[in-house]
């Protein structure tokens, strides 16, 4: 309960840091998460 | 016995300086190139007494190209005659508005306290961050290998001021280190389309391109007869230690047996033998197309599948029978960083291509008035970022359209009256570049550089796959542009130097 409590806190946290953001920054990032799942798979080429 | 110790596939300055290198260690090199020419992107071309250039129109860095030639015992300024190009550039920003940025860093200063007198405390913080990394990236990032972690660990354990001056950099946007440093909008619209010389807009750049517009001071070059003369430099130096450069020579699959490279064929089914392939060609491309699956493993046919081709850049070639009404060699027809951001979500994304373009006019007759008749100039205009695809049209079906719509407005806002004395004019779309340099989508720097694309993301220099194979060019590490394609030589001659017995 207490590990699910800070997870909520953390990443709410990191939500509303989100939002404040300039959209330039947003975009950065967003453009950034789109690609996480390809990291990996480009380590090995 | 093999034909020749190592075949170069493709003759751009990332080919011709690794084949020359590695003619240097004293193998037998062969080069192969699709094109009639050499040089890829940084190529000339000869039309009517015109000498014009392809893509590249200055170089930057100049030090590093310099690495290279010095490593066969010369150096570039005894190769290529190279003219100085002063100021760095004009920027004709939108509303109107004229700077001009010179090499001289204090006469920058006094640029800058005149233009924008609030920025110049930001200036001054800016240029000690990014002289500090350049400084850095110098001295470790260009020629690391950066194939793998542990690479990447030696490259910032040997070189910790990358991550002093880089730690700032990397994570942040493009957009995010000029604003931090800048408050005029004015200055921040003057350095903001520098960030498409690496293919992405401000937004999306990782901030370490922030360094471009600095970097400019460090001196630029052009090469005197048209930027073909640098490759052709390589060239000479190879060929000097028997290397071989063989021009219509399309290469179409890398040979493969037992996991290593065992040479060539080519379009017409001759197979040529080497123990080493060199591939200066887009990795994509390589890894989809030339080389059998079954040599990749599950996790990297879908990384090579995960990349996405960098932009393409149009062109519009001017030969004019006058000279242009311009300062000098280059003027950059500027956007607020805002409208390059929305250019790119809102235009290029969507397969449009507005007439109303911005970019650079480079101005080559400026500063060599030899490659044209006399009297006579060319003008080289680099447009905004061209999609491949276009939406509900085809590039060929547009071209002729195009090409007026956006004379009329290179006319009406940068160039009074210049159909009035255009000898030839030429419009090069990303297919026409495609078809021309067999680069996929017209792809100016192979694949996108943005954070998740750079170090060991980029197809690594020395194959994971098959042995004997190595890339060098715009799609491995460090990226695209002239000196860092030429890095990338330097780095795979190193390997094989290391690894080919």
């Amino acid at each position: 309960m207490k590990i699910l409590t800070i997870t909520i806190l953390v990443l709410g946290g990191l939500s509303a840091l989100y939002l404040l953001l300039p959209e330039s920054r947003k975009q950065f990032i967003k453009n950034l998460a789109a690609q996480i799942g390809d990291v990996i798979p480009r380590y090995f080429v | 016995m093999n034909d020749y110790d190592v075949i170069v596939v493709g003759a751009g300055v990332g080919g011709l300086c690794a084949g020359a290198l590695l003619a240097h260690q004293g193998r037998r090199v062969l080069v192969l190139e699709q094109a009639e020419r050499v040089g890829g992107c940084c190529s000339t071309y000869e039309r009517d007494g015109y000498k014009i250039d392809l893509g590249a129109s200055i170089i930057e860095f100049p030090q590093v190209i310099d690495w290279a030639f010095q490593r066969m015992g010369t150096s570039f300024y005894d190769e290529v005659e190279l003219i100085p190009v002063d100021p760095t550039f004009t920027a004709k920003l939108h509303d109107g508005t004229e700077v001009t940025f010179p090499i001289d860093l204090e006469e920058t200063e006094a640029v800058i306290r005149a233009f924008a007198p609030e920025d110049l405390d930001g200036w001054k913080r800016y240029s000690r961050t990014i002289s500090g990394f350049l400084n850095a990236a110098l001295q470790g990032f260009f020629l690391a290998p950066a194939r793998s972690l542990a690479d990447i660990f030696r490259l910032f354990t040997k070189t910790p001021a990358l991550l002093k001056y880089g730690g700032s950099l990397f994570f942040n946007s493009y957009e995010g280190v000029l604003r931090k440093h800048f408050k005029n909008e004015k200055l921040i619209e003057a350095f903001s389309f520098q960030s498409f010389y690496a293919g992405l807009p401000p937004a999306i750049l990782p901030g370490h391109y922030a360094m471009l517009p600095y970097a400019e001071h460090f001196g630029i070059f052009y090469a005197k007869g048209g930027m073909i003369g640098i490759p052709l430099g390589f060239q000479r130096c190879g060929e000097k230690m028997g290397m071989k450069v063989e021009c219509h020579r399309t290469v179409t699959q890398i040979l493969v047996e037992d996991g290593r490279a065992s040479g060539v064929r080519l379009q017409d089914g001759t197979e040529i033998t080497a123990k080493i392939i060199v591939s200066d060609i887009n990795a994509k491309k390589l890894y989809t197309d030339m080389i059998e699956q079954r040599w990749l493993s599950k996790i990297a046919r879908r990384g090579v599948k995960s990349y996405k081709y960098s932009m393409a850049t149009p062109m519009l070639y001017l030969c004019l029978d006058e000279k242009p009404p311009l300062k000098d060699h280059h003027t950059l027809m500027t956007a607020p960083m805002q409208a390059l951001n929305e250019y790119w979500f809102n235009h290029y994304e969507k397969g449009d291509f507005p007439a109303e373009q911005f970019g650079i006019l480079s101005w080559t007759t400026h500063s060599d008035p030899s490659l044209a008749p006399e009297g006579h100039h060319i003008v080289a205009v680099t447009l905004a970022p061209g999609p491949y695809n276009l939406a509900g049209t085809t590039w060929d079906q547009e071209k002729d359209q195009l090409k007026e719509a956006i004379l009329a407005h290179l006319e009406a806002r940068y160039l009074p009256g210049i159909r009035d004395h255009i000898v030839h004019a030429e419009f090069s779309t990303p297919v026409d570049f495609e078809r021309k340099l067999l680069s996929p989508e017209g792809a100016i720097y192979a694949l996108r550089q943005d954070l998740f694309n750079s170090l060991m993301f980029r197809p690594s220099a020395q194959s994971k796959h098959v042995k004997g194979l190595y890339l060098v060019g715009a799609s491995t590490h460090p990226g695209g542009g002239v000196p860092t394609v030429t890095a990338s030589a330097m780095i795979a001659a190193d390997l094989i130097e290391k690894y080919e017995h």
